[in-house]
């Protein structure tokens, strides 16, 4: 069972990570003279991909009553390795700007 | 003599001519009666009793045969309904909170929410009728039951039936259903986490904290050496913002193993956070994206 709020939280939730996708697909043609960029954004678009699944996986266990089966603990997993890319990603980020800097 | 006897067979003629013509006429009154009884006008407590009983029988076939359009027709105006073991919406936004219903367009919700549910009733034991009032037991099974593995489950019904509508209906679970329900929540909520209350599930949980947690805590200390980068701050503080989102994200997946809260109500929560989370993340990328692009040329 699924209410409407639920509804509406979940797509609204999905269409923001798919605008994300859709900004990290097109910007990261921008990025690609600059170097070391590419793998953090890369990581970037990892984790998004990550969340929306996690996000994705929760709508439907809950919605369909799946929630004691597997899809559960799969969307936490999801939700875990999102945060792992995200950090990744920004440690990465890092690096390449105070490289960048420092040239 | 003669005379007598004529008169007297003219008499028996009468009579039986007028009895042949009362027996149809009695008995397509009766067929009337017998085809609507709704048209009685005078009633007894025995047809009053009928009647009540009659009426709740229609709302149960109603509701069995998924049809909430009869089963509404069956209610007065101004009737309440009291839904308290909650059976037609077990755990949900709309329905929090709100066990009585008291308009037509709430009755209907409530009607539609338990065809939704695939409501199915039936009596057991008899029907008690004092004046208007009828209380019965009956077994109810809605797909939730079904999920639980409890279907069906024994429910207390008080209804008080005026004009051949219900004015107000009662229904809870009883006690021996109730505590077999909890239990099966409990069961059913330790099912998907036990794993992760021993072992591998819950070093993956801790993982999930450490790694947002880590991240903050970079991103704090990174955040003064950036400091002198221009534009930078703000879509890093929003990078801040997302990660925090997803550390309580994951935090609530924590909370929702432990505590025996409905999966909906923490997980609305969980949700909008990851929308949240969601958010500052394409904010923050826009803004870099716009830092990043500008920086190098300067």
């Amino acid at each position: 069972m699924i209410s409407a709020y639920l509804y509406g939280v979940v797509t609204l939730g999905l269409l923001i990570l798919i605008l994300t996708l859709f900004y990290i697909s097109r910007v990261r043609s921008l990025f690609a003279a600059v170097p070391r960029l590419e793998r953090p954004w890369l990581l970037f678009e990892g984790g998004v991909i990550l969340l929306f699944a996690s996000l994705l996986v929760a709508a439907i266990s809950d919605s369909f009553g799946l929630n004691s089966g597997l899809l559960g603990p799969v969307g936490n997993v999801l939700l875990v390795l999102t945060a792992f890319f995200i950090l990744w990603a920004m440690v990465t980020m890092k690096r390449v700007w105070t490289i960048s800097e420092s040239d | 003599m003669r005379k007598r006897l004529r008169s007297a067979l003219r008499y028996v003629t009468l009579v039986i001519v007028l009895t042949l013509l009362a027996v149809p006429l009695i008995s397509a009154f009766t067929q009337i009666a017998e085809q609507s009884p709704r048209t009685v006008k005078i009633r007894g407590q025995g047809q009053v009793r009928e009647d009540a009983i009659s009426v709740i029988a229609d709302f149960d076939s109603a509701l069995n045969a998924h049809n909430p359009d009869a089963a509404l027709a069956l209610f007065s105006n101004g009737a309440v309904v009291s839904d308290l073991s909650n059976i037609a919406c077990l755990w949900g936004p709309p329905c929090w909170g709100q066990l009585v219903f008291t308009t037509t367009v709430q009755i209907r919700g409530w009607l539609e929410q338990l065809v939704k549910e695939g409501i199915q009733v039936k009596e057991i034991g008899n029907y008690r009728v004092m004046a208007a009032n009828v209380t019965w037991d009956l077994q109810v099974t809605v797909d939730e039951y079904r999920r639980l593995d409890v279907a069906p489950l024994v429910a207390n019904a008080q209804a008080v039936v005026q004009d051949w509508k219900i004015k107000s209906l009662t229904i809870s679970l009883d006690q021996e259903s109730t505590k077999k329900l909890a239990l099966a929540y409990a069961a059913h909520l330790q099912t998907p986490y036990s794993i992760l209350a021993s072992g591998v599930g819950f070093g993956i949980l801790l993982l999930g904290l450490v790694f947002p947690g880590a991240a903050v805590y970079y991103i704090s200390r990174v955040k003064d050496l950036f400091a002198t980068v221009p534009g930078l701050k703000r879509p890093w503080i929003l990078l801040q913002a997302g990660v925090i989102s997803l550390f309580i994200a994951v935090l609530l997946v924590g909370i929702r193993s432990t505590v025996r809260a409905p999966p909906s109500s923490l997980g609305i929560i969980q949700y909008m956070v990851v929308v949240l989370t969601g958010f500052f993340f394409l904010a923050a990328m826009v803004l870099m994206k716009r830092v990043w692009l500008v920086a190098p040329n300067d």
